[in-house]
C-alpha cells in the first residue's frame, strides 16, 4: 500500500510539474501580448505628466517630447519629472467636476432604466405567443441597422418640438429604451430552461411572480453585463449628446473633453490626463461586475 | 403582481427623470454658436461685457470645439433652433451661399460708432457676397514657412531669406533631405508638406467668377508633374493634412527641415520645439507671383435672429480691437493698428515672426461659395490619384475638371433667398 | 406561455413606447427623406426615387456601354465590406483570450483587465496616437519593424495599407473588450467533467477546443457575430472623421463615412437618407441569412 502511494504521488508531480510549465508557458504568453495592447495607455500616462511650460520643457528635453522619436519609443514614454499637478489643471481649466457628475448621472440612470425596460421586454419577446411577435422583434432589430447620422437631425427637430433640447431629460429618456438590450436579454432568456417556469405556473405563479422570482434571479449574469454594456455606450456616446446640449452645465465628459482638442492644436497633458481620469470610472465598474458577469451567461435559443 | 419594492424603485426612477425634467431654464435672449478653445475665455468676457451694457439681457453661449461645430450648428439651423450669433471661419460659404445669414450693410451704415476701415480690407472683402456684407473678421489666418536651423547648420547651408523663390525652396529641400544607408527610410525630411501648393505657383483651384475649375491648363499640369515627380523623389511627404493635430510631430521631433506652419501653430512650436528655428515667407512663385492660403475668422447674425439690433451689438463685442487683443497670443489681429501689439506678443520668438505679416498682402482664401467642400473632395479625390501613381496627372486633371464642373453647373442656379 | 394581451403589454409597453416615440420616430423620418431633394437650409422637395438612381443607378454613356452613375459608391460598399473581415479575427480572438483568461492564473484578474482597458479608451486622443503609430517615417509599428530589419510599409498614406491599419486597430480596440466578457461567462458554463473525459481520452488541446469548446460557446459566437455584422457595416465613421478623412483617394471612406460627408458636409440629405435605406437593406439581408443559417449550427 505504501509503494503504491509513492508512485501516485510521483505520477502526481509530474503532472503537476508539466502543468505549472504549461501555465507558465501561457502566463508569458499573456503578459507580453498585454505589454502591446497596453503601450497606448502607458503613452497616455506618460503623456499627462508630461509638461507644456516651454521653460521646463527646454530643460527637460526630449524625454518631455508628446511624440518620442524612433529608438527613443520606450525611453522617453515616461517624463524626467512626473507633473502630477496637470491631474489638478484639468478641474481648474474647464468644470471637469461638472462634466464628470453629467456622465455618471446620465449613464447611470439610463443604465437603471434599460435594466428594467429590456428585461420585462425581453421577457415578453422569449417567453409570450402574441400576434406579430417575431416581426416586432425584427423591427427592434433594424432600428440598430441605421446609422446614427442620417438619425441626428429628425432627433433634434423631435425634441425641440417636445420642448426638451439643453435638458437632461432629452439626454436620459430616450437612451432607457434599446432595441440591443432587448435582443440580448432576449437571447439570453431563451437559454433558461422552462421546466422551471413550469413548475412555478402550476404552484400559481403568474407572469409576474415568475418574472420577479424566477427568471430574474436567474439572470443577474446577464443583467450584469448589460448594464457595463449600457453604461460603456453611455459613457462614450458624443453625437447624441452633441445635438442635444447647448449649456456647459449638461455636458458629459466626452462634450467637455473636446475643450482640450482645438481646431489646430491640443493640449496633449490635459487631454491624456482628463481622458484617464475619465476611465476610472469604467475601470472600477468593469473590477465590480467582474464577479457577476463571468459566473455563467447563455446566449442560447435563435428561434422561439 | 409585481413585488412591492420594484415598484418603488420604478418609482423613484420617474421620480428622478421628472425632477430633471424640471431643470429646464428660461430662452435666452440671443444665442451665440462658437468654437474653440483658443478663444474661449476672450468670448466670455466679451459676452459678460455685453450683458452689464444690456441689462436683463442674457446670451447663451453654445461652444463646440473642433469640426464639430458643423455638425452642431447645422443640426441647429436645420432644425430651426433659435441662432443668433455665429462664428465664422472656412465654412462662411456654406452659410452665406445659402442665404442663411443676415446681411449686415444697413446696420454698418447707419451705426455712427463703427468704422469699418479700422478692419483689413482684403478680409472684410472675404465676407461680401454681391452688394451685402455678411460677417464681421475679428482675426485672420495664413502660412508661413518654418526652418529647423539646426538642420541648415548642419548640412552647412544658408537659411532662406524672404524674398527666395518655390525654386530655392525645392533646391534646399532636395539638400536637406536625408535617406539613411541603403536609401530606404528617410532620416531628415526636407520638405515636410503633402504637396507644393498650387498657390505657390500663382494658380487657382476655380476660375474668378466661380463658375470652372482652373487647374487643368499647362502651367497646372507642369504644376502637378513636378508634385508628383518629388513625391515619388520622397522629397516631399504624403499625407499631413493642414488640419491635423499631429502635422508638427515631425518638426518638433526635428525629422523635417521646412514645413508651412499657420498662424495658429506659432505658439504650439515655440512651446515645445527644442532646437532654434525661424520662419520666413513663402516663396515666390515662377511668374514672380506670391500667394498664399489664408482664412479668417469672425462672427455673422443669422437670418432667422429676432432681436438683429442686440445681435449687431454682441458681434460689435466679439471683434472689436479689445476682443482682438485679448486673443493675439494666438490669432494674427484683423486690424493693422494692432499688428505692432501682435510682434511685442511674441517677444521675438521667432525673431522673424513679421515675416508672418509680410504674407498679409499675398493672401489666397478659399472660395467662399456654398458647395465648396464637395468641390474640395473632389479635388482632393483626383489630386491623390495622382500623386499616389495611380493614373498620369494630365488624366487626373482632366477628370477632375469635368467632375468640378459638373458640380458647379448643379449649384449655379438662382441662389435661395 | 400564453397569456392575456394586457399582460403581454404590461411587460411590452415601457420600452416599446419609448422605442416608438425616441427610436422608431426619427428613423421613419430620415427614412422618409430618401424620397427628397433637402439641402438642410431651404424645404425639403419630393424627388421620387432619384436619390436612389444617383447611388445605385445605371446609365448608359457615350459610348454606348453600361456604367455604374455613381461609381465611387460601389467602391465605399466594397470598403465597408473589406474591412469586416476582420471581425472572424477579433472574434476568433476574443475566443482565444477567454479561454486563456479562463485558467487558474496568477494575477488572473489583472490581465481581464488589461486586456479591456483598450475597448474603453475612447475619444479623439487615441485616434490620433494610432495615426502616430502608424506614421510611416517614425510612428511606432515602422521603428520597431524597422529595428528588425524590415521596411514597414506607408499604412495611412497607402490605398492599399490603409484598410489593414484600420483592421490592425479595430483589433486592438475590440479583442480584449465585452466580446471577451461575453466568452468568459459562456466558458464558465461548460461541464468540466467534458474536458476531464476528452484528458481520459487523450484528446490533444485543439481537438478538445473543437469538438467542446466551439460548440458549446456557439450561442454567444452567434450573437457576437449578428452584433458584429451591424456595427461593422456602420463601422468607419471614426477613424475616418479623425485619422483619414475617408482618403487616400477614398480607401478607407466606408459607407457611414459617406453618409456623414453627404448630408452634413455636402448637404444631400435626401441622398445621404437613401444611401441609410440601402445601408439598412444590406445589413437586414445579412442578418436574416445569418438568422436562418445560423439556426441550424447554434447548439443549445
Amino acid at each position: 500500500m505504501y509503494k503504491e502511494r509513492r508512485i501516485a504521488d510521483i505520477r502526481d508531480v509530474r503532472t503537476r510539474t508539466l502543468e505549472i510549465s504549461k501555465r507558465t508557458t501561457i502566463w508569458l504568453l499573456l503578459l507580453l501580448l498585454g505589454i502591446s495592447m497596453i503601450y497606448p495607455l502607458l503613452w497616455m500616462v506618460g503623456t499627462s505628466v508630461k509638461t507644456i511650460d516651454p521653460i521646463l520643457l527646454a530643460e527637460e528635453g526630449a524625454r518631455s517630447s508628446i511624440f518620442p522619436e524612433g529608438r527613443d519609443i520606450l525611453k522617453n514614454l515616461f517624463p524626467e519629472r512626473w507633473h502630477w499637478e496637470n491631474f489638478i489643471e484639468v478641474f481648474r481649466e474647464v468644470p471637469f467636476g461638472r462634466y464628470f457628475f453629467n456622465s455618471v448621472l446620465i449613464s447611470g440612470v439610463v443604465t437603471i432604466g434599460q435594466l428594467i425596460t429590456c428585461s420585462m421586454s425581453a421577457y415578453a419577446f422569449s417567453r409570450f405567443s402574441f400576434g406579430g411577435r417575431d416581426k416586432l422583434f425584427f423591427c427592434y432589430l433594424g432600428t440598430l441597422m441605421v446609422p446614427v447620422t442620417v438619425t441626428l437631425i429628425p432627433t433634434f427637430i423631435l425634441l425641440s418640438w417636445m420642448g426638451l433640447i439643453d435638458t437632461y431629460f432629452a439626454l436620459i429618456m430616450p437612451g432607457m429604451f434599446s432595441a440591443y438590450g432587448t435582443f440580448m436579454l432576449r437571447q439570453f432568456f431563451m437559454g433558461i430552461p422552462k421546466d422551471l417556469e413550469e413548475a412555478a405556473g402550476i404552484d400559481g405563479c403568474g407572469p409576474f411572480r415568475i418574472f420577479w422570482h424566477v427568471i430574474l434571479p436567474l439572470s443577474k449574469t446577464a443583467l450584469a453585463t448589460l448594464a457595463i454594456f449600457c453604461f460603456l455606450a453611455n459613457w462614450q456616446s458624443l453625437l447624441g449628446p452633441l445635438v442635444k446640449v447647448n449649456s456647459d452645465e449638461l455636458k458629459p465628459l466626452t462634450l467637455g473633453l473636446l475643450n482640450f482638442v482645438d481646431l489646430n492644436s491640443a493640449n496633449w497633458p490635459l487631454l491624456m490626463a482628463s481622458s484617464l481620469i475619465s476611465i476610472l470610472p469604467l475601470i472600477v465598474l468593469f473590477l465590480l461586475g467582474q464577479r457577476y458577469f463571468v459566473s455563467g451567461i447563455r446566449l442560447g435559443g435563435v428561434k422561439g | 403582481m409585481l413585488p412591492r419594492h420594484l415598484w418603488g424603485h420604478i418609482a423613484l426612477l420617474i421620480a428622478i427623470v421628472v425632477i430633471l425634467t424640471g431643470c429646464g431654464k428660461a430662452p435666452a435672449d440671443l444665442v451665440l454658436l462658437t468654437t474653440g478653445n483658443t478663444t474661449r475665455t476672450a468670448v466670455a468676457a466679451a459676452v459678460k461685457e455685453f450683458e452689464a451694457e444690456n441689462p436683463g439681457i442674457t446670451v447663451q453661449i453654445v461652444n463646440t470645439p473642433g469640426k464639430d461645430y458643423y455638425v452642431k450648428s447645422l443640426t441647429m439651423l436645420a432644425g430651426r433652433a433659435q441662432v443668433d450669433v455665429m462664428w465664422m471661419g472656412q465654412g462662411f460659404g456654406i452659410f452665406a451661399g445659402r442665404g442663411a445669414l443676415l446681411d449686415l450693410m444697413p446696420m454698418i451704415e447707419s451705426d455712427s460708432g463703427f468704422d469699418l476701415s479700422r478692419y483689413q480690407s482684403e478680409v472684410v472683402g472675404w465676407y461680401r457676397q454681391g452688394q451685402g456684407i455678411y460677417g464681421i473678421p475679428y482675426g485672420v489666418e495664413t502660412l508661413v514657412i518654418a526652418y529647423n536651423k539646426d538642420l541648415f547648420d548642419a548640412a552647412g547651408m544658408p537659411y532662406p531669406h524672404s524674398d527666395w523663390t518655390v525654386e530655392e525652396m525645392i533646391a534646399a529641400g532636395r539638400k536637406l533631405t536625408q535617406f539613411n544607408k541603403d536609401h530606404r527610410r528617410i532620416k531628415v525630411a526636407g520638405l515636410g508638406m503633402k504637396e507644393i501648393d498650387y498657390r505657390y505657383f500663382g494658380l487657382t483651384l476655380l476660375t474668378p467668377d466661380h463658375q470652372r475649375f482652373a487647374l487643368n491648363t499647362a502651367e497646372g499640369r507642369e504644376w502637378l508633374e513636378l508634385t508628383t515627380q518629388l513625391v515619388s523623389e520622397r522629397i516631399l511627404q504624403k499625407g499631413g493634412e493642414l488640419e491635423s493635430l499631429d502635422r508638427l510631430t515631425g518638426f518638433l521631433n526635428g525629422q523635417v527641415a521646412m514645413m508651412e506652419i499657420a498662424s495658429w501653430d506659432i505658439p504650439e512650436v515655440k512651446n515645445r520645439a527644442l532646437f532654434s528655428w525661424d520662419v520666413v515667407a513663402i516663396p515666390i512663385g515662377p511668374g514672380g507671383k506670391r500667394a498664399a492660403w489664408a482664412s479668417s475668422s469672425g462672427y455673422s447674425i443669422v437670418r432667422s435672429t429676432r432681436k438683429p439690433d442686440l445681435a449687431w451689438q454682441l458681434v460689435k463685442k466679439l471683434t472689436n480691437a479689445g476682443f482682438q487683443k485679448q486673443i493675439v497670443q494666438r490669432t494674427v489681429p484683423v486690424s493693422p493698428s494692432l499688428h505692432e501689439e501682435y510682434l511685442s506678443a511674441h517677444q521675438g520668438s521667432p525673431r522673424h515672426l513679421s515675416e508672418l505679416l509680410k504674407m498679409l498682402p499675398y493672401m489666397q482664401p478659399l472660395e467662399r461659395i456654398a458647395c465648396y467642400q464637395e468641390i474640395e473632395a473632389e479635388w482632393v479625390y483626383w489630386r491623390d490619384q495622382a500623386l499616389l501613381g495611380k493614373i498620369p496627372p494630365a488624366k487626373a486633371l482632366e477628370q477632375a475638371e469635368s467632375h468640378i464642373n459638373r458640380i458647379l453647373s448643379l449649384h449655379t442656379g438662382p441662389r435661395p433667398q | 406561455m400564453k397569456v392575456k394581451s394586457w399582460i403581454a403589454l404590461v411587460f411590452l409597453g415601457p420600452n416599446l413606447l419609448g422605442f416608438l416615440a425616441f427610436t422608431l420616430l426619427p428613423i421613419v423620418a430620415s427614412l422618409v427623406l430618401a424620397f427628397y431633394s433637402w439641402d438642410l437650409f431651404s424645404p425639403p422637395k419630393f424627388v421620387g426615387l432619384q436619390n436612389f438612381v444617383d447611388l445605385i443607378g445605371w446609365r448608359i454613356n457615350e459610348s454606348g456601354s453600361l456604367e455604374a452613375v455613381n461609381p465611387r459608391f460601389w467602391y465605399y460598399i466594397y470598403n465597408t465590406l473589406f474591412l469586416m473581415i476582420g471581425l472572424p479575427f477579433a472574434i476568433f480572438g476574443s475566443l482565444f483570450l477567454a479561454c486563456l483568461l479562463n485558467r487558474r492564473l496568477l494575477g488572473r484578474n489583472l490581465f481581464r483587465l488589461l486586456y479591456f482597458i483598450p475597448s474603453i479608451v475612447g475619444g479623439v486622443g487615441v485616434y490620433l496616437l494610432w495615426k502616430w503609430i502608424f506614421q510611416p517615417d517614425y510612428g511606432l509599428i515602422n521603428s520597431v519593424l524597422w529595428y528588425l530589419g524590415l521596411d514597414g510599409p506607408r499604412w495611412l498614406e497607402s490605398t492599399f495599407w490603409v484598410k489593414p491599419a484600420l483592421m490592425l486597430m479595430n483589433f486592438w480596440g475590440s479583442v480584449g473588450g465585452m466580446n471577451v466578457v461575453l466568452y468568459l461567462a459562456a466558458l464558465q458554463n461548460i461541464n468540466p467533467e467534458l474536458y476531464e473525459a476528452a484528458e481520459v481520452d487523450g484528446a490533444p488541446p485543439w481537438l478538445q477546443f473543437w469538438k467542446i469548446t466551439w460548440p458549446m460557446v456557439s450561442p454567444t459566437t452567434f450573437f457576437i457575430l449578428i452584433m458584429g455584422i451591424i456595427s461593422g457595416f456602420q463601422g468607419g465613421f471614426d477613424a475616418a472623421y479623425v485619422m483619414t478623412r475617408g482618403g487616400p483617394a477614398g480607401a478607407s471612406t466606408t459607407l457611414s463615412y459617406y453618409i456623414y460627408e453627404t448630408g452634413f458636409q455636402f448637404f444631400y440629405m435626401g441622398r445621404a437618407s437613401a444611401a441609410s435605406w440601402l445601408l439598412f437593406l444590406m445589413v437586414m439581408a445579412f442578418t436574416w441569412l445569418n438568422w436562418k443559417t445560423g439556426a441550424n449550427r447554434v447548439h443549445y
